[in-house]
């Protein structure tokens, strides 16, 4: 988790600890407890992310391992794995074609341009939902700012009308 | 009023079944618009097999078929457990 979010993510953690600690009333606790909620939400979208962004740097390196034999050129011999310890080695004929996995258990057949392509589009796409999933969690913070704003207002009415 | 833990459960699957009819769609009509004469292939697992259009078609068809029935058997499970959503909701 970045820094900044760490940081962020203790602060309202400590300005809940402040909220509870005002809770004297029913609905200090359900903000409370809304807080906790958001918090919670917030901490399951940071996961989505990282998945997210995992499956990007697999995709880039794809395109990376793709350029790279395209530019040794054909007739290169490379080790291919078998199973998880073992390699095989074999001599690459051309790099014309590649064959890509489409979704739903088929792979199609491309040229070396359309399958870069694909991949590249596959990674904009992930990218785009990416950022939907940051704005989200800004308008979840922004949620939470509110619901604290509104306790501490509440209690700072309570203290000038003593 | 909040659902339990069974009911959203079974929302999350039924989102799940959507988001993969929906990503069949898509592979469909991406093998509608390929390039003549490219092969296609069928992941069973650990093995690939070669195949063409008709019978990639006809397997996506297939699994489109199974995916409806679990669709319906959900929407089912859910309008009983009497949670009144929209089910058209994403």
């Amino acid at each position: 988790m970045p820094i900044i979010n760490r940081k962020l993510n203790s602060l309202y953690k400590k300005k809940l600890k402040e909220v509870g600690a005002m809770a004297e009333k029913k609905e200090n606790i359900r903000v409370e407890d809304q807080v906790r909620a958001l918090i919670a939400q917030i901490e399951s979208i940071r996961a989505e992310i990282a998945t997210l962004d995992a499956a990007i740097n697999a995709l880039r390196q794809t395109v990376a391992t793709l350029r790279t034999l395209k530019r040794l050129g054909a007739g290169k011999n490379v080790l291919i794995p078998v199973g998880s310890i073992a390699q095989v080695e074999m001599k690459i004929e051309n790099l014309d074609n590649v064959v890509v996995s489409v979704g739903q258990n088929i792979s199609a057949e491309l040229s070396y341009d359309e399958a870069i392509k694909y991949i590249e589009d596959e990674i904009e796409r992930i990218l785009a939902l990416r950022l939907v999933l940051e704005q989200t969690i800004a308008d979840l913070y922004t949620q939470i700012d509110q619901l604290i704003r509104g306790v501490q207002g509440g209690e700072e009415q309570k203290e000038e009308n003593k | 009023m909040q659902p339990n833990p069974r009911e959203e459960s079974l929302i999350l699957q039924l989102q799940l079944i959507k988001a993969q009819l929906e990503q069949l769609e898509k592979v469909k009509e991406f093998l509608k618009n390929l390039s003549p004469g490219r092969k296609i292939y069928i992941n069973l697992g650990e093995v690939m097999v070669e195949s063409n259009y008709l019978e990639a078609m006809q397997y996506l068809e297939e699994k489109e078929k199974e995916l409806k029935a679990l669709l319906l058997q959900l929407e089912s499970q859910i309008s009983q457990a009497g949670l009144g959503l929209n089910l058209n909701q994403k």
